[in-house]
């Protein structure tokens, strides 16, 4: 990423501005034109730096329910179960993680009871039970922002 | 705290579909369902005022953006010592998340955490620091062999 690209980043996975004209204000922050805060977006987004401009919601305040989930599956069977999960749109991340419980996914849907379904569905379909299911019972810190700077 | 009216809903469903790079994305998402540019953004503002919207911005992909370092951290800590524990990690810069988490026999840890340094190496120095940090040296640090999926969530204006 160049200065500009890094500059434009830092400030909007933080506070997109909530306007009828934020790209410009964005220009007028960092100092260039309207479009070409708009074309060094298109193009960080084209390169696959960044992925969708949209927010982040909080499940819970949306009456939606989440945990972490993990399970014990043999090596040659990743490519398989992963498959099976990853059909599941409830499951937004899946991780194979070095540990005897490898595969570590996240569940996002509406309710506990939803949860819990979609839980006992990858149990059934994959047989690779039982899952762990582990959702948090405190937050102690939630901060997906990392510092970006230029090369 | 009063949960998204039906009209909340469908700027929440707009959102989702993404800002566009456009001089007045709002006007856009906002033609899109029948709503006027200037309610629209009422309505957005009003649901980050609530912390309905938890944050405001784009998702960056990090392998790509150069955080190769993070990883997860699991700590077995005494149970009188969680909330000390788990305030003493989310206070440090490096550590992103952090949760306590319920725990089974073969899965004793009850914090959980993200670290997030510049390059695996880093991140286990830290991961050290952290431990002596807080005086807790059970823990296993979980690296990430492979990404298998990532994805938004998607959330639906329940059914009436």
């Amino acid at each position: 990423m160049n200065d500009l690209e890094a500059q434009l980043v830092g400030i909007i996975q933080e506070d997109f501005p909530i306007e009828a004209r934020p790209y410009r204000h964005l220009a007028q922050a960092v100092g260039v034109t309207e479009q070409e805060v708009i074309s060094t977006l298109a193009s960080l987004r084209r390169r696959g730096v960044i992925r969708d401009l949209s927010p982040v919601f909080d499940p819970k305040k949306l009456g939606y329910s989440t945990t972490l989930a993990c399970m014990k599956v043999p090596a040659d069977r990743i490519d398989e179960v992963s498959g099976i999960i990853g059909r599941h749109v409830e499951v937004t991340h899946n991780y194979l993680r070095e540990h005897e419980y490898n595969v570590w996914f996240a569940i996002v849907a509406p309710g506990p009871d939803a949860v819990g379904r979609v839980i006992e569905q990858i149990e059934e379909e994959t047989g690779c039970g039982p899952i762990r299911s582990l959702p948090y019972s405190r937050v102690f810190k939630l901060r997906a922002v990392f510092e970006v700077t230029g090369e | 705290m009063s949960s998204p009216d039906h009209k909340d809903w469908l700027v929440i469903e707009a959102l989702q579909r993404g800002i566009p790079l456009m001089d007045r994305p709002f006007a856009v998402l906002a033609e899109g369902i029948g709503m006027d540019e200037g309610e629209f953004i009422r309505r957005v503002g009003a649901l980050k005022e609530r912390g309905i919207i938890r944050r405001m911005g784009l998702r960056i992909a990090h392998r790509e953006a150069g955080v190769r370092g993070n990883v997860m951290v699991v700590w077995r800590v005494p149970p009188g010592r969680v909330e000390e524990v788990g305030m003493l990690l989310a206070e440090q810069p490096s550590v992103t998340h952090c949760y306590e988490r319920p725990t089974f026999d073969d899965l004793p840890y009850n914090l959980y955490s993200m670290v997030h340094a510049a390059d695996p190496d880093a991140a286990a120095g830290e991961v050290r620091r952290l431990a002596e940090l807080v005086g807790v040296s059970d823990y296993q640090m979980l690296h990430t062999v492979r990404e298998l999926k990532k994805s938004t969530p998607i959330y639906r204006q329940p059914e009436e």
